[in-house]
């Protein structure tokens, strides 16, 4: 009786060891299976946590003068131009890095940078600033309550708000006085297996300077110019890990 | 919440006292609408309540009600042949929601009107409306 209590012990002790080893063996196929059905995600399925949308943006390509980017923006989701620039919707501009001591200008284009730590939904008091499983940062403009406390916190100075009222929206952005909006990385594009306007817009009449993918798949033409070039987070004193980065900044 | 709860109540007495025929609804496109008349009448709000959240927090583009598909089937158009906001005064969602006096501000954001641009890029189709014929063999498919 005195040594059967070990010998059970013992027998359980390496069962559990091949259960963890079994388990985690089982655990890698299913993650394996997982990541490749996230890529080919229909438009009937829900975003996946296992795909983080990203955009790299080489500021050597991007044109000082060229500005496709945000006018695709502008008028994939009509952001009309009321002739008030200070209000004026902008999900995207073009901004020029003066460097004080050798004049050397670098051009880049400021959006929503679908932070993992969005500063913009921890401060929302109603739940309508939020992160989608696939790293995309919305309003949810039937709960926002246009406080305005995002606009406040973002660093990027990313979104807007809508000061009056709008005509003429399109079916896939919806938009409308006292409500906050943003870059949405034009989600119903990117749910049907498209890029955003502003990508399209950039390779098609721009200088091919953005890099649209899923950073969480190691493949992916985004993974790979991440992997083997140095890019930046702009503030990256933060750490909020933001899904846009940029080169030669 | 209230305003929802009056609103169901007058719809319920609304649609007990009378069937709405007396009421100049226009026709939409197509021979049958997705759900079965009686119960969009009183249930519309309900089911895009829920798909839009489908849509829009979990990125789910398949949903079967949708905003978008109502205004494509349900949008008139003018003599101009321009199209007419849906919630214009005589419009389908203005005849019935002015005989009970609900409001709807749906059309403050959303586009009362089916797409006429085809946003950036002319190639771009995604988000565009189907044609009617599209969306029935859609919806016939989903469960």
């Amino acid at each position: 009786m005195s040594g059967h209590p070990e010998n059970l012990e013992a027998v359980d002790s390496n069962r559990r060891k091949l259960m963890v080893a079994a388990a985690a063996a089982s655990l890698a196929g299913a993650g394996l299976n997982l990541v490749e059905l996230a890529m080919a995600k229909t438009s009937s399925e829900a975003a996946s946590k296992l795909v983080r949308w990203g955009l790299l943006i080489d500021t050597q390509k991007c044109g000082s003068g060229c500005d496709a980017c945000v006018s695709a923006c502008n008028a994939e989701h009509n952001l009309e131009d009321l002739g008030r620039p200070e209000t004026d919707a902008q999900w995207i501009r073009k901004l020029d890095l003066v460097d004080q001591q050798t004049s050397h200008v670098d051009s880049l284009p400021m959006l929503c940078q679908h932070c993992e730590h969005p500063p913009c939904v921890d401060v929302c008091p109603t739940g309508a600033s939020f992160r989608r499983d696939d790293g995309i940062v919305l309003v949810d403009k039937h709960t926002c309550i246009g406080c305005r406390y995002c606009m406040i916190a973002c660093p990027y100075k990313a979104r807007s708000f809508v000061h009056e009222n709008l005509a003429n929206q399109r079916s896939w952005s919806p938009r409308g006085k006292g409500i906050v909006e943003g870059c949405t990385f034009c989600t119903h594009r990117v749910d049907v297996g498209r890029t955003p306007a502003c990508v399209e817009a950039c390779h098609v009449e721009g200088g091919g300077a953005m890099t649209f993918g899923d950073m969480m798949n190691p493949d992916s033409e985004i993974s790979l110019s991440l992997k083997s070039e140095p890019s930046r987070q702009i503030r990256e004193d933060l750490k909020l890990n933001t899904g846009v980065r940029y080169q030669n900044v | 919440m209230l305003l929802r709860g009056l609103a169901c109540l007058l719809m319920t007495l609304f649609t007990s006292v009378s069937s709405a025929d007396w009421l100049d609804i226009p026709r939409g496109k197509g021979e049958q609408c997705i759900e079965p008349t009686e119960i969009m009448r009183k249930q519309h709000m309900e089911f895009l309540f829920h798909d839009r959240d489908l849509t829009m927090r979990e990125g789910n583009r398949s949903i079967r009600h949708s905003l978008v598909d109502c205004v494509e089937c349900h949008a008139q158009t003018s003599q101009q042949q321009e199209a007419i906001p849906i919630n214009a005064s005589g419009q389908f969602c203005a005849v019935c929601h002015e005989a009970v006096s609900v409001k709807i501000d749906c059309f403050s954001c959303h586009a009362a009107v089916p797409d006429s641009s085809p946003g950036y890029s002319g190639s771009m189709n995604a988000g565009l409306p189907e044609s009617v014929n599209a969306l029935m063999k859609k919806w016939a498919a989903m469960p």
